[in-house]
Formats: structure tokens, C-alpha cells, sequence
């Protein structure tokens, strides 16, 4: 066995690496404790105390621009979500829930040092986080979470289906507690926030979203969220808690801008042939939620509404095409042939082959048949696409030319 | 099939060219099975799914596993290939999922290919159970897709997984695996000899964190191994999982009668120790197989053998069927894997080449005869391979081709090692600290420490230090008595188990406009691999290193069309940390310590493909690297030095060349004009020197030796050269070179893993010749301590391999090849091994 005595000689006459800072932060004589920083109180749980801040925001409390509490019914947020049960009356039981981390490898050795969580209340909206003043504060931090969110129906977060959740019911088993999760409806407005604005944002982050959707800017204590894993491991050797003022303030504006977006999702979901939706792109990509939603006639409406505005062009012939495709579905030929000829003037080969579709099975004009898919393989040729496409696309046209030339020398 | 191969064998046995190099026959006697009755206990089920197959009974090493599992004890059951060794735990196992369906349990395999091939045999027997549904078997590995994990965690009785999964996808995620720790009743390690050295030290550690995990859910699960023949079942056994372990180690299984050759190909320079190519000779024995349509499976050792022997053996084929000889090597899909055990049943296959991929109990059948070319590098797998020959009660036969290193020929003249008791110890330290250490992280990453807690065997002090180094560097915060992970890292992913330092020089290929990385070599070896101006060989493909970056850890090469490669000259240091144990034996002592190697690469030779000519060399100034390790070294005493001269056997190094030599040697200068004859250096920065072309010490006189045509002026760094080639003709290196490559034997490591340094004047050993094996991974992993433990075996080896040697004076078999100089020192060591043996 080795000599451990000198171990730390040994380990570097063997390279070990060990972490980047070799000594702990020299102790200050003073001491910034939490509560000093942060106004707060403990909560008794049943594990001991835990740290919390609460906040308190009016009914009528504006997050950027928009209204924090619901102005509409969120009855199409909560079937968007498959929690067809729940209704603006049980608003007071949605939990806005977000985490601050020691990191984002995940695993169990990520541990949610900060719980932010928001719910509306009778007279507006009730934020608290929970912060653990050391890893061994964890089961208290869990325990108090537990008791605050006791009896919510749901949890919203973003990005928390694949984060938040997953590691929060790691941190409950890891403490031995069953999660309060795992029973209850979870609304994750990430992939909800791709979706409508896919076409619109660069980025749809939490921040990029707050900022472009709600017109939220936040103020100088904002800390970027790279830096709050060193910021606590720091804190934890320091116990200066002076940073973690700037993490709270981060946490809060995250929580307010869940609740922001959800309202505002709610409104854009409930009426989302209002004045007030000023981008034709946000049209567009509505009429495809409700479509994937199956709410055909919803999405015929806005497919219809957003052609007539004036879209980007790409944003345009994907609206029309969609549109298009409803019409046939719903068998319109008139109208979708309209669209299609259109398409077909632009260019886009669909088109051609949709007509030629139409007049060979449903017009039976083998003529009309043939000419589209000739006219289409010219367009081909012009269009240089890539090697897989063009040729996908050659088959296909060769395939239809043959056969309707077939047909025709029968006749 | 019984004719065909006794007719082969006639032949062989009467054709003189053959037979001449057969040196070894063995007949083994064919063997009935040990058979024992299903056991009372076992599921009424799964004795009637076995009678129903036509398997009447067990053999008694099944039968044993089943009843020590059912005592709740650990097992080791070590037996040959095909003998059963997977019922023995599959058995017990699915018996009692059977009887407590909630139990899982967790199998682990060195391969993913293994773990393909043992699910095809569980599900054989799970499918026919009344009622298929109750206990379903899995694989979770690297290329499950994500999709299906959480079904598979959920809803698999059993999981078949591999360490490296274990390591780095369960264990870190152990809350995904809740309910499976919580009733985990059995973890099962197939092939247990296969972790052995660094991998085997890693999966210890890997163990040591499942069993904390287990404990964490409330859970004890019992252990069954598997192993080869080894030497050591049960140290093995119970260094990995750190409990009691019953080893079972009578076969039942029955076989036919069985042949084994050694087949020693014919000198064709026997002075030099030369021999005709094993990969020619045995391809041809195989073609003669194969020719008589015997089902031959033939192993080789590398990649490039395979196809060299595929495609030799396909020219031979007249028939022109390609289907015919099929390969078979690691990174096969399961698909063309499938195709060919199919064309073995059918018969269209008549010889498989492979390479150690099969080794590991890949379901491929039995085979009629089996062609090893070249020792494959242990007994254990040697006996594997051996065994893939052999259906049945039918008669087989196996021949292994040696090559001419000194390993195979060592063995080739001691067959009783493949028959009779293993030499192989499998050798792991679990301790080692860099490994250790590696895995404290991971462990903390899982669950924090308390301060009360230990580590595997490691008890809660020791474990202590080691927390508080990694608390004063930032990764773990200790609160109150307990440590906790508290970095943004995820500690697994930059441990590999199949190394032991995670430092890595990364291959950067420069372009035009781009650099891509090629590959990696680790550390240690960066100095001597890609120095600037080395020729870095990847692939068939010559580089030249322009730069090394020890800093950024990066080296650049580009691509150079070269006919030479380079060598690097190192100067090697050794002093002694501790002594950890002494002895004196005879004619020396014998020490174990801890060492640091220091090794300076001072320069390089470049020496031309083929001709092996001598093109000059270069100085490269790169610091010295250390390895700090444990060393056993043996140093003559002065008694076996003053022997050794009085039979004019040895010379010191510091020769008395006479009161003349400071005018010869200003003679010579002037002669050479000032220069170095080899590389042409002028002495400006550093003298030069004069050197004896024939060493000093092989004359009798010194006036014959300082005879002005014998001496030659060389700069430094050229004399060094010489002068080690020139030592290394001497006894001791000899030594050194032969145990060196000997060593492996009792090890079961490769040559690599031990590095021999000969000093002729050594402070290790006060000022003693001494000679110095040492373990090249960083703190150790007991080879050196084994070493020192045979000491007195591991000479009767060298001894032994020398005196049976037919060279004439030194070559690759005993003490190395004999240099451009003439003599190899084959009666110098000789000497000295029987000074260290003594005269009985």
C-alpha cells in the first residue's frame, strides 16, 4: 500500500492535475451571509431551514411590455400542453418553475443550488426562491420546495422537459423524497416558442425571447448564466453571498418572463386573429400549430389570412403550399389548383406535380397531364439542385412521363 | 471427419520436411462428461425446457455453480472454451428471476460483441419459458438508441452492459436506475482474465462504485465470474470485487481426442537465429487443411497478418469459391458475422481467419482443426484459441506456429505451460493512485463521501487524504462531515479505462488551409514517438513531425514522402525514492522500490528502410520526462563482478587504456582530421572523442586493443550510439533484453507494460552492475513486485532459454540479435545467470 502521508507529493510526482484554483479563497474576517444580501426568511421544513426571498407583483404588473397575468381564456395554451382538464380556473395552481445549477453536464453530481418558482395568486403574482446555503442544505431546499408547491397542477418551465425536471427528480431520490413532478402536467414553452417563432428570432432562448417577444431588458446586476456554477462554488469557499444578489435578480427576471410568455402564448393561442398579432410570420406559424393541433378550419383561416399579408418570400411559398395542401385535403381543387398555378409560375416543382396529379386521376385530361410534367422537367434542369434532390426528382418525372405516355398511346 | 484428420496427421507424421519441425505432439485422451443430475431445487420449468432440448443432465461444474450461487456465495468458474461456462451462470440467474421476478440482475461483458452473442444464447432459453414475457433480457450499451433506454431501464430483468458503459452512461445516472439497483440480486463479469493490467485496475474501481451505488438503494448483489486458465483465479477474482470468492475450476465438459502440435519453423540462417516466416509456414499448413476439407480456423495476430494470410490462402484455393477462407476480425457487423457462421454450418466454409475478436467466446461452433500463427501473447488465450478446435467427441487437432521471438521459442521448448498448470498471474492494482483517484472523483460525482466512508478496501483515513487533496483543489466542497461534487464537469468522461494517465499529445495534421487531429499517443511516449524531425509512421503513412508543443499538448506533422525512419537516442536515469523490500540472493542482491526513470531524448538516427543504413541524426532539445513507478532491480555482488573477471567474462567500464593514450588519441584526431566520421561534426561546442571499434575489453593486451585501425573519432552523441550498441552485446544487457521479453509469461501483460534499463554502475545498487524492470504505468500495477517475488524463476527461465538456444552467439530468441560489432554476449550472460542461479 502506498505511503499516504505524503500524498499530495506523490500525486504530483505522478502529473496529476488537480483543480484550477490549489488553494481555498482565504477566509475574510468578514462575512456576507445570505440574509444579509438578500432579504429573506428560513422555511421549517421538515429537514431544518432553508433560505427563501419572496416578491410580490400586482395584478396589473407589466413585464416588458406585456401583461405578467393572463388578459385571455388559456384554454388553447393548456390543449396545446395535453392538459385538456385544466382551465383558467386553475390558474392559482400553476407552478413557474426555473433552476439555478452547479452546472449543465447533468447527472447526479449537478446539484440545483437555486429554485425559483412563481404562481399567481388572488391579487397577483407570488414569487419565492429557494437557495441552499451549502449542498448539505439540500434535502431542507427540497423538503421547503415540496411544502411551497404542495397541491399545484402543473409546472411550466423552459426547456425544463429535458433540464429542470429530469435533474430536480434526480436531486428527490438522490435525498431519498419522491418527486412532486412526476404526477403532475408539465408545459414546456421551448418547443412551443420554436415553433411560433422559428421564422422570426435568430435565437429562441429564454433571453432572445424575453427581449424580442415581451420587450424585456434587463437592468446591471444581470449576471450571464455561464458564470453562475463559478459564482456559487466560489461563494461556497468565500461565503461572501454578495454575487449571489446578482443570481437571484437573474433567477426572478426568468421566472417573470415564464409567466410573461405563458400569458402571452395563452392570448396568441386564444385569439390569434387579433389586431394586435403585428407580424404576418407569427400568423403563418400559428396556422401551422393549430394544423398540427388537427384544428384544420383554425389553420385553413390563417394560412388564408397570412397569404394575404405581406410575408417573406420563403415564409410565403411554404405558407401557400401548406395551404395548398389543406385545400386538397379538403378537396377545393378550384382553389388549390389557384394556388398551385401560382407556385407553379414561381417555379416550384410540387406544384407542377400536384397538377399534373390533378389532371391526370380527377381532371383525366392526359394532355393537360403531360404538358405539367414536361413543363416540370424543364424547370428541373434550370434549377440546379443538389445531386439527391435533382435526381429523386428526375425519377419521379420520368416515372409519371412514361406512364402518361402510355396511357396516351392506348387512347 | 475422424479419417480426414488422422489422414493429415499420417502424413505430416511421414513427410520428413514436416515432421522435422513438429517439436512438440501431444495426444490428449478423449474425455467423457462429468455429468450431475438437474439439482432438486432448480424450476421444475427449466428442467423440462432442458430435457425437452435433449440435455439429459449438467455437468458438474454447473451443477457446483448452482448450488455455491443458491448458498449466496461468490463464484469464480474458471474452465476451457466451450464448455459450458455460460449455462453455469445462467442458471443460477434466471432460476431465481424465475422464482423472485422482481430480482435483476446485471451481466458484464468485455465487448459489445460479446454481449451480442450471450443475449442470443440467454434469449434461447428465456423464449421458451411458459410463459416469455416474465423476464426479459437486454443490452444497454453505447449504441442502444436513446429512444428505448428508459423502456430498457425500466423493464429489463437483466441488462448486458460493458464496463465502459457501466463507467460512464449507468453510474452517473444511478437515479434513472432506481428501481434496478433496488432489487439487483446478481452481476455477472464474463471473462474476468481480460481485466487484468490497467483495465482490470480501472474495472476494479468501477466495481467498488457500483457496489456503493447498490448499497445506496439497499441492495447486496452477489458476484459470478468466469475466467480463462489463469494462474491466479481466485487473487483475481477477489481483488475485483472485494469479497470472498469459491473458485470452480473442474471441467466437466467432455471432449474428443485432441491433438496439439508445435510447429518450430526450419532455421534458415541458424548462426544468426534465423527462421523461415510462421506466417508462410503456418498458411501453408492451413492450406493443407483446408485442402482436405478439414474446418480450419486460423489466427493471427494483427490486422495486416489477417489479410496477408487471407489472401495467400485464396490464391492457393484453385476452386475460385471467395466464400470459401472468409476473415473475421473486431468491427465485423453482426450481419456478415452471421452470414459466415452460417456458411460454417452449411459447410461452404471451410477456414476462417481471425483475429483475437474470436478469442472471446464469440458463438462461432467448434472447428476440426485450429492454426495459431505465433504465440498469441498469453497461455490463456492460447488455450482459448487452441480450443475452438474440437466438436463434439470428434477427434481435433490444433497447431501453434511460433515465431521467432524469444517468448515463442521459450515456449516452444516448454509445452507443459499450455497443459499443465497456467504461469499466468493477472495482475491489477486497484490502489494505484492515479487510477484511484480517477475514480474517487467519479464516486463523489455519484454520491458524496462521508467522512466515514472508505472505498472498496480503502479505509475511511486513507480515503480522507485523498478527499481533502481534491477539496483543496476545488473539486469537492467539504461541509461538515461530508464531501460533495461541486465542479462543472462530469468526472467519467475523461476517464478512459483502457488507460491509466488521461495526458495525451494530439497528432495535428497540418494543410493548406486546415489542421485535422490523426490520432494521439499518450504522454510518455510523446517523447520518443514525435519529437521535432521524427518520423511519426500512422497508417502506412510517413510524417514528419515539424514542431512539438508540449504546452497546447498538441505535435504538428505533415505528410513527407521519406525512405527512412527515425530512432530516437534517450538517456535513461533511474534513482531509488524508498525500498520498500531487499534481499540478498545469490551472486546479488534483489530490491523493490519506488522509483523515478527520468529519460532525456537527446537526439535521433535516421536509418533508411530495408538496407537499415546509418543517414546521419540530429539533436533534439526537449526536457527530460519522469515516470515516477515501481522498479525490482538486481545487482551483482562484488564476489559474482571479480568471478565474472577472473573468467575474462567482464570488464568495468572505466578501462585503464595506458599511459600512451593521450599521444594515440591526439594521433587519431589528427588522422580524422577533427571530425566526427559519422556525422562529420567538428568539436566546436563539445570535444570529441576516440573510440574503440572493437571494445577494449575483448583484447588481451592493451596494445593490441589501442592499435590506431581499431580506433576512430567520434563526436559525443555518435560515441553514445556506438557505445550502447556496443553494451548491449554485454552480458548484462543480455540479461536485461531476454527477462525483459520473458517476463510477459508470468505477468500476462505486454512487453510495453515493463520497461529493463541495464546500468553498469548503478546507484541503485551502490555503484553495482544492476538491472532494472520497472512498470511503465505512473505508481505501479504490481508487475514489478511479481517480478521480484519469482526472482528465482524468472532466471531458471532466462537460463534455461539460453542453453537451449542453437545460435551461435546471440539472437532474437535469447539475448538479442548479434549488432554490426560481431559478439553478442550470449557467454557473458550465460555466466552471469548461472553466478545468480549458483551450481546445483
Amino acid at each position: 500500500m502506498t505511503d499516504w502521508e505524503s500524498l499530495s507529493k506523490q500525486l504530483k510526482a505522478l502529473g496529476v492535475e488537480l483543480g484550477k484554483d490549489k488553494r481555498p479563497s482565504i477566509s475574510r474576517t468578514q462575512k456576507y451571509p445570505i440574509e444579509k444580501v438578500v432579504p429573506g426568511e428560513f422555511w421549517d421544513s421538515i429537514y431544518g431551514q432553508v433560505f427563501y426571498h419572496q416578491d410580490h407583483f400586482p395584478k396589473d404588473h407589466l413585464h416588458g411590455e406585456k401583461s405578467l397575468w393572463p388578459t385571455h381564456s388559456i384554454a388553447g395554451l393548456c390543449q396545446w400542453a395535453g392538459a385538456k382538464s385544466l382551465s383558467l380556473a386553475d390558474l392559482y395552481n400553476f407552478i413557474f418553475l426555473d433552476t439555478e445549477t452547479s452546472g449543465l453536464a447533468g447527472g447526479t453530481g449537478t446539484y440545483a443550488f437555486e429554485i425559483g418558482v412563481g404562481r399567481f395568486t388572488a391579487d397577483g403574482f407570488l414569487l419565492a426562491q429557494f437557495f441552499m446555503r451549502h449542498p448539505g442544505e439540500e434535502p431542507a431546499l427540497l423538503a421547503g420546495l415540496s411544502e411551497f408547491i404542495d397541491g399545484m397542477q402543473a409546472v411550466v418551465t423552459y426547456n425544463g422537459k429535458s433540464f429542470d425536471i429530469p435533474l430536480l427528480n434526480t436531486r428527490f431520490t438522490m435525498v431519498g423524497l419522491t418527486s412532486p413532478f412526476e404526477e403532475i402536467d408539465h408545459f414546456d414553452l421551448l418547443p412551443l416558442a420554436r415553433r411560433l417563432w422559428r421564422n422570426r428570432l435568430e435565437s429562441r432562448t429564454l433571453g432572445s425571447v424575453e427581449d424580442h417577444i415581451l420587450g424585456v431588458t434587463r437592468g446591471e446586476q444581470e449576471v450571464p448564466g455561464y458564470l453562475i456554477p463559478e459564482m456559487y462554488f466560489e461563494y461556497l469557499k468565500s461565503q461572501d453571498a454578495r454575487p449571489m444578489a446578482g443570481i437571484f435578480y437573474h433567477n426572478a427576471i426568468d421566472i417573470l418572463s415564464l409567466a410573461g410568455l405563458f400569458s402571452h402564448m395563452a392570448f396568441l393561442l386564444h385569439e390569434p386573429h387579433s389586431d394586435a398579432i403585428h407580424h404576418p410570420e407569427d400568423t403563418a406559424a400559428l396556422a401551422r400549430l393549430f394544423e398540427s393541433m388537427g384544428d384544420i378550419a383554425q389553420a385553413q383561416a390563417l394560412y388564408h389570412k397570412a397569404l394575404r399579408e405581406n410575408l417573406p418570400e420563403h415564409v410565403y411559398w411554404d405558407t401557400l403550399e401548406r395551404c395548398s395542401f389543406l385545400l386538397k385535403r379538403a378537396g377545393d381543387w378550384l382553389k388549390a389548383i389557384a394556388l398551385w398555378e401560382r407556385a407553379a409560375q414561381a417555379g416550384q416543382l410540387y406544384a407542377f406535380e400536384e397538377l399534373a396529379k390533378y389532371y391526370e386521376h380527377h381532371a383525366k385530361d392526359l394532355g393537360a397531364a403531360h404538358e405539367w410534367t414536361s413543363r416540370a422537367k424543364q424547370v428541373l434542369i434550370a434549377k440546379h439542385l443538389p445531386a439527391y434532390q435533382y435526381q429523386g426528382w428526375q425519377i419521379a418525372l420520368n416515372h409519371r412521363l412514361d406512364r402518361l405516355e402510355r396511357k396516351l398511346a392506348r387512347q | 471427419m475422424t479419417t480426414k484428420i488422422k489422414t493429415i496427421l499420417n502424413r505430416w507424421r511421414s513427410q520428413s520436411e514436416i515432421a522435422e519441425n513438429v517439436i512438440e505432439w501431444r495426444v490428449l485422451a478423449p474425455k467423457p462428461a462429468d455429468e450431475h443430475p438437474f439439482p432438486e431445487q432448480l424450476s421444475s420449468q427449466l428442467i423440462s425446457l432442458f430435457k425437452s432440448q435433449g440435455i439429459p443432465s449438467l455437468y458438474q461444474h454447473q451443477a457446483l455453480a448452482y448450488e455455491k450461487v443458491m448458498a449466496g456465495e461468490n463464484i469464480a468458474v474458471v474452465s476451457g472454451t466451450a464448455s459450458g461456462k455460460t449455462l453455469a451462470y445462467n442458471l443460477p440467474v434466471i432460476d431465481s428471476l424465475l422464482k423472485q421476478p422482481e430480482g435483476k440482475a446485471l451481466y458484464l461483458f468485455p465487448t459489445k460483441a460479446l454481449a451480442q452473442d450471450q443475449l442470443s444464447n440467454l434469449q434461447k432459453i428465456l423464449s421458451q419459458l411458459r410463459d416469455p414475457n416474465t423476464l426479459r433480457a437486454d443490452i444497454y450499451d453505447g449504441d442502444t438508441p436513446q429512444h428505448i433506454r428508459s423502456t430498457r431501464r425500466r423493464e429489463s430483468s437483466v441488462i448486458l452492459s460493458n464496463p465502459d458503459m457501466l463507467h460512464t452512461g449507468i453510474l452517473p445516472h444511478h437515479t434513472g436506475w432506481k428501481d434496478f439497483f433496488n432489487a439487483l440480486r446478481f452481476i455477472i463479469i464474463d471473462e474476468m482474465h481480460v481485466y487484468r493490467g490497467v483495465f482490470g485496475s480501472h474495472v476494479a474501481n468501477v466495481l467498488r462504485r457500483l457496489k456503493r451505488i447498490s448499497r445506496f438503494y439497499g441492495s447486496q448483489p452477489q458476484f459470478i465470474l468466469t475466467s480463462a486458465t489463469i494462474a491466479n483465479p481466485q487473487a483475481l477474482a477477489e481483488r475485483l470485487v472485494e469479497k470472498p470468492v469459491t473458485v470452480i475450476d473442474r471441467d466437466g465438459s467432455p471432449h474428443g481426442e485432441r491433438h496439439f502440435l508445435i510447429y518450430n519453423p526450419p532455421f534458415l540462417d541458424k548462426k544468426m537465429g534465423i527462421r523461415q516466416s510462421s506466417l508462410l509456414e503456418g498458411t501453408f499448413l492451413a492450406g493443407e487443411l483446408i485442402d482436405e476439407n478439414i474446418q480450419t480456423i486460423i489466427f493471427g495476430r494483427t490486422r495486416r497478418s489477417i489479410e496477408l494470410i487471407l489472401t495467400y490462402l485464396r490464391q492457393r484455393g484453385s476452386q475460385g469459391n471467395p466464400n470459401r477462407v472468409r476473415g473475421y476480425r473486431s468491427g465485423y457487423l453482426p450481419k456478415e458475422r452471421r452470414a459466415i457462421e452460417e456458411g460454417l454450418r452449411s459447410g461452404e466454409v471451410k477456414g476462417v481467419v481471425a483475429t483475437t475478436a474470436l478469442e472471446l467466446g464469440i458463438d462461432i461452433g467448434g472447428m476440426d482443426a485450429a492454426v495459431l500463427i505465433g504465440y498469441p501473447g498469453s497461455i490463456a488465450a492460447t488455450r482459448q484459441q487452441a480450443g475452438r478446435a474440437g466438436r463434439k467427441l470428434e477427434p481435433s487437432l490444433s497447431v501453434l506456429v511460433t515465431a521467432p521471438n524469444a517468448m515463442d521459442q521459450y515456449l516452444a521448448r516448454h509445452p507443459d505451460y499450455f497443459f499443465e498448470r497456467s504461469p499466468e498471474n493477472a495482475l491489477i492494482e486497484p490502489n494505484n493512485l492515479l487510477i484511484l483517484l480517477g475514480h474517487i472523483r467519479c464516486a463523489a460525482f455519484e454520491l458524496p463521501f462521508s467522512q466515514n466512508e472508505g472505498f472498496g478496501v480503502i479505509p475511511a483515513d486513507h480515503l480522507n487524504a485523498l478527499l481533502t487533496v481534491l477539496a483543496e483543489g476545488g473539486e469537492l466542497h467539504q461541509q461538515g462531515d461530508r464531501f460533495f461534487w461541486m465542479a462543472d464537469q462530469y468526472p467519467a468522461a475523461g476517464i478512459s479505462l483502457r488507460n491509466a494517465t488521461p495526458d495525451n499529445i494530439t497528432l495535428m495534421l497540418k494543410g493548406t488551409y486546415t489542421q485535422e487531429t490523426i490520432g494521439q499517443v499518450d504522454l510518455i511516449s510523446a517523447y520518443w514517438m514525435v519529437h521535432p524531425e521524427a518520423i511519426y509512421l500512422h497508417e502506412g503513412t510517413s510524417y514528419l513531425v515539424e514542431d512539438l508543443d508540449l504546452d497546447v499538448k498538441a505535435a504538428y506533422l505533415r505528410e513527407a514522402a521519406v525512405d527512412y525512419y527515425t530512432q530516437a537516442t534517450k538517456q535513461t536515469q533511474i534513482e531509488a525514492q524508498s525500498l520498500r523490500k531487499q534481499a540478498q540472493v545469490t551472486g546479488a542482491d534483489k530490491s523493490l522500490g519506488d522509483i523515478l526513470v527520468t529519460t532525456t531524448v537527446t537526439g535521433y538516427r535516421k536509418i533508411r528502410w530495408f538496407t537499415q543504413e546509418f543517414l546521419g541524426g540530429g539533436e533534439v532539445n526537449l526536457p527530460p520526462s519522469t515516470l515516477s513507478t515501481v522498479g525490482y532491480w538486481i545487482s551483482l555482488n562484488e564476489a559474482t563482478v571479480n568471478a565474472l573477471k577472473d573468467q575474462r567474462l567482464w570488464q568495468e567500464s572505466a578501462n585503464d587504456y595506458g599511459p600512451e593514450w593521450k599521444s594515440i588519441r591526439q594521433n587519431v584526431l589528427r588522422r580524422d582530421g577533427n571530425r566526427c566520421q559519422v556525422c562529420g561534426y567538428s568539436g566546436l561546442s563539445q570535444p570529441l572523442h576516440v573510440h574503440h571499434i572493437q571494445p577494449f575489453r575483448r583484447f588481451t593486451t592493451r596494445e593490441a586493443a589501442n592499435q590506431i585501425q581499431n580506433l576512430i573519432t567520434l563526436c559525443p552523441t555518435c560515441h553514445h550510439q556506438a557505445e550502447t550498441r556496443v553494451r548491449i552485446r554485454s552480458g548484462m544487457a543480455g540479461i536485461s533484453y531476454l527477462l525483459h521479453n520473458l517476463a510477459p509469461l508470468q505477468l500476462m501483460c505486454d512487453g510495453e507494460d515493463i520497461g529493463a534499463h541495464y546500468d553498469p554502475n548503478s546507484t541503485l545498487g551502490d555503484g553495482q552492475p544492476t538491472v532494472v524492470f520497472f512498470d511503465t504505468i505512473p505508481g505501479g500495477l504490481g508487475l514489478s513486485e511479481n517480478l521480484y517475488e519469482n526472482h528465482q524463476g524468472l532466471l531458471w527461465q532466462g537460463l534455461e532459454t539460453i542453453s537451449q538456444c542453437e545460435c551461435e552467439d546471440g539472437c532474437p530468441s535469447c539475448v538479442g540479435p548479434v549488432g554490426e560489432e560481431g559478439s553478442g554476449g550470449k557467454t557473458e550472460a550465460l555466466a552471469i545467470f548461472k553466478a545468480l542461479i549458483g551450481n546445483d
